[in-house]
């Protein structure tokens, strides 16, 4: 199996994708892109540069700003039996295109009675700590895993943003794909052949004993830098990356869990109604028992991601504030 | 009720400081205000004060090493007795960055009992108290709140049977207790003859040997092994508190930093004219002239606005310039030195740059110096100059990418057309970390430096 440990080349995080999307493009003539500015520009954040000059511009288009009618397009190719990239270039644009997302595309084999699927991808960047303002700075990742019938995919690394990629396109159901826009430039171990990593898998990105971190998108890394302080206190922690938060891997973090008897939940999207309640609630209906100490969870407070980036800062829990919460939930006299 | 003498936190980076000497006995009738102990910490000695009235109870001795928020005595009431359970270091909260010099606090224990009498357990401790059979209702709980965790079982679990517990602790000095650790001994083995272990006690068990248990005598014979024969220890320097702080600081930079060294000659023919020219002229009106090192560190603060590189830190794998230039100043103080740090050094005029610097070096000496004054340094200047040494390889503070080295003041000559003329000279040593800074560009630096001190009233202005 191809692991970030087969390879000494690292890639960035956005050159990892769009070496994915070559390679999947290559391999499935079906697979085509269309989206704002994907053809000529390759994307506001360059995830697609490369593709219309290779693949020309019958498989690479680019739409009007129109995200409805983005899905909408893909929704039919897909029915159809094509295989379609739909860019919304900033995950805060989910709004504009909800109904064909959650009505459309999310229910058409359900209300066909399963004659029909949608192997659409819908790819976007969301994620702060770019001064986007509230607008541009969302992460939306919980309204879209409560939605039956689609799949949700937050790379947290360069690995996994080309392999999450490929197997987006590669599922026959609809997919999106959550980049993180604060991630694009880092860089990590990409091997250079395709691959695809299954949905519904996590990633056990640290293994430690004292306590379970489960981390989400860009706070998988500020987890990582947490617990390398902690373990100089002595401190093991063990990280789980979800990868996919729906379908969700329960059994990998509630394993982990049943171990340490201590969790932490991170995201960068509002704690109220985050993907981290859902988490929350699922540790404790299956591993009660072997809690020490309630489920932690730190995220966004409930307000809108503020423009000024001092404010931006405090608002998105970083690698000491995960610290502070890791050592909170180890409190003893 | 009890007062707790707790130890204080003086500084972000604190984490242990040492009761270096109590001042007042116990018994003695504490006012407000007046001076406990001698706290000594890996930067600065402090006196710590009472903050409440009371009679003294110690629960530590002089020379304990503990953390920030242990409990170090007690002032008690007239005719109450000191709380249970003497000695339990707790660590202080991670996050706690106030100044808590003695809290006035009830050492009441939580316990169990907290809410009506309901125990608190955690899931897992009730799960883990199951499979162990261990009775809940003898187990204190250490957890928020006095929550019974899991860890709380399984230390009861693992704890002798009570008839063992039952015996009188012993007391032991803490060197006493180092020794014996060294030598795989175990302290309350240690026959003594007042119900005190010192180090005498640890080395006669040593000699006597029988004592030890099977799994202790292999460890004494590779402790004695690492002696030879024909040295024996005249006395022992303790690497700790400041000497453990160089340590620790200058070995994690050798091993850290890809550190190498500058050496620079620099004219300083028209500092020392400008300097003789101050002399004459300022006698009169009482004005201290600044000394060549002030000059030195002047044109250091404001060569590194124009080589912002050296100005920098290295955070995982980035390096980041940093806004404002804070100079560190290598002050030598007994048994070590210190670090005083110039804040916003560049922005200060050379009169004001001066009487800083000697304000900070007079406060490292006499011991007056703040925590918060040694820290934050964002390059620094280190003089050997006046020992008599020239050329020095100086080691960057763990934080920063450079350091600069001023050495001797010394006549050398120079050719001037035809004509071999005495000038005065002194070499710059920059040592530099080449993962952030390269060769040419901290050669740069010292050209810039060059053409500063040879421009000296730039300097004044």
């Amino acid at each position: 199996m191809t692991t970030p440990e087969t390879t000494t080349r690292e890639l960035t995080y956005v050159k990892a994708f769009n070496e994915g999307m070559h390679q999947v493009m290559a391999e499935d003539p079906d697979v085509f892109l269309i989206g704002e500015d994907v053809a000529g520009y390759g994307g506001v954040f360059h995830m697609f540069d490369g593709l219309l000059t290779e693949f020309g511009d019958r498989r690479v288009k680019d739409t009007p700003i129109a995200e409805q009618a983005i899905i909408g397009l893909g929704v039919g190719a897909a029915a159809r039996g094509l295989r379609p990239v739909c860019d919304l270039m900033f995950m805060d644009f989910v709004g504009v295109a909800m109904d064909q997302i959650f009505n459309q595309a999310a229910k058409m084999k359900y209300m066909f009675g399963g004659n029909v699927s949608v192997p659409l991808t819908i790819t976007t960047a969301g994620g702060a700590g770019m001064s986007a303002a509230a607008q541009h700075s969302q992460s939306l990742e919980a309204w879209l895993a409560h939605v039956p019938g689609l799949k949700v995919a937050m790379p947290a690394s360069a690995y996994d943003a080309k392999g999450l990629i490929v197997g987006a396109i590669r599922d026959d159901n609809p997919t999106i794909v959550v980049l993180n826009k604060r991630m694009l430039g880092v860089k990590g171990h990409v091997p250079e052949e395709l691959y695809a990593i299954p949905f519904g898998v996590a990633n056990v990105v640290r293994e430690g004993t004292d306590v379970t971190i489960v981390a989400i998108g860009r706070m998988v890394p500020e987890a990582s830098k947490a617990a390398k302080k902690l373990e100089d206190s002595g401190i093991s922690v063990e990280i789980i990356d979800p990868r996919t938060v729906q379908p969700l891997d329960t059994a990998t973090i509630v394993d982990s869990v049943k171990k340490t008897n201590r969790v932490l939940i991170v995201h960068e999207a509002v704690e109220f109604g985050g993907i981290g309640a859902e988490i929350s609630s699922q540790i404790q209906e299956a591993a009660f028992d072997y809690l020490d100490a309630p489920v932690a969870r730190l995220a966004a407070p409930f307000a809108p991601v503020p423009y000024a980036p001092i404010l931006e800062n405090a608002y998105v829990p970083d690698a000491p504030r995960i610290e502070a919460a890791v050592r909170r939930l180890l409190e003893r006299r | 009720m009890a007062i707790e003498i707790l130890l204080p936190k003086l500084g972000l980076t604190m984490d242990e400081g040492t009761v270096d000497e109590w001042l007042v006995a116990d018994g003695t009738v504490i006012t407000m205000g007046m001076p406990l102990l001698r706290l000594a910490t890996d930067k600065i000695d402090v006196d710590v004060e009472a903050e409440g009235e009371g009679i003294l109870q110690r629960a530590v001795p002089d020379g304990a090493t503990l953390a920030p928020g242990s409990v170090l005595g007690w002032l008690l009431a007239a005719g109450e007795a000191a709380p249970e359970g003497a000695v339990a270091p707790v660590a202080a909260p991670a996050a706690a960055d106030a100044v808590v010099i003695t809290t006035k606090q009830g050492t009441a224990d939580v316990a169990v009992e907290s809410a009506g009498g309901r125990a608190f357990i955690s899931p897992n401790a009730r799960r883990v108290a199951t499979e162990l059979g261990i009775d809940l209702s003898n187990v204190v709980g250490s957890g928020p709140g006095g929550r019974i965790v899991s860890e709380d079982v399984e230390e009861a679990a693992s704890r002798p049977a009570p008839a063992v517990s039952s015996e009188p602790t012993k007391a032991v000095s803490p060197l006493a207790r180092r020794d014996a650790q060294r030598a795989g001994i175990d302290v309350a083995a240690i026959p003594t003859a007042t119900g005190y272990a010192s180090r005498a006690d640890v080395r006669n068990a040593i000699a006597s040997g029988p004592t030890q248990s099977a799994s202790a005598a292999v460890a004494t014979s590779a402790a004695v092994a690492q002696l030879p024969a024909y040295q024996e220890t005249a006395s022992i320097i303790p690497m700790k508190g400041m000497r453990g702080t160089i340590a620790a600081r200058m070995q994690q930079s050798l091993t850290e930093m890809a550190q190498l060294t500058h050496g620079f000659e620099v004219s300083m023919d028209a500092v020392v004219a400008l300097r003789t020219e101050m002399k004459d002229q300022y006698s009169a009106l009482g004005v201290p002239v600044p000394s060549l090192n002030d000059f030195i560190v002047r044109a250091a603060a404001l060569a590194l606005r124009q080589h912002p590189i050296l100005n920098a830190t290295i955070v995982d794998r980035e390096i980041h310039l940093l806004g404002r230039i804070h100079m560190g100043l290598a002050v030598s103080v007994p048994g070590g030195l210190m670090v005083p740090v110039i804040r916003d050094a560049d922005r200060l005029s050379l009169p004001a740059l001066a009487a800083t610097t000697r304000d900070l070096a007079d406060r490292c000496r006499n011991g007056s110096i703040g925590l918060d004054e040694l820290e934050g340094g964002t390059f620094a200047v280190t003089s050997l100059g006046t020992y008599g040494v020239d050329m020095f390889t100086p080691v960057v503070n763990p934080g920063n990418v450079g350091i600069l080295g001023v050495g001797r003041l010394r006549d050398s000559g120079k050719w001037e057309g035809d004509a071999w003329v005495r000038t005065q000279v002194l070499t710059l040593s920059l040592t530099f970390d080449h993962r952030a800074v390269d060769g040419a560009p901290a050669a740069e630096y010292l050209q810039t430096m060059a053409e500063l001190l040879a421009r000296p009233l730039v300097l004044v202005s």
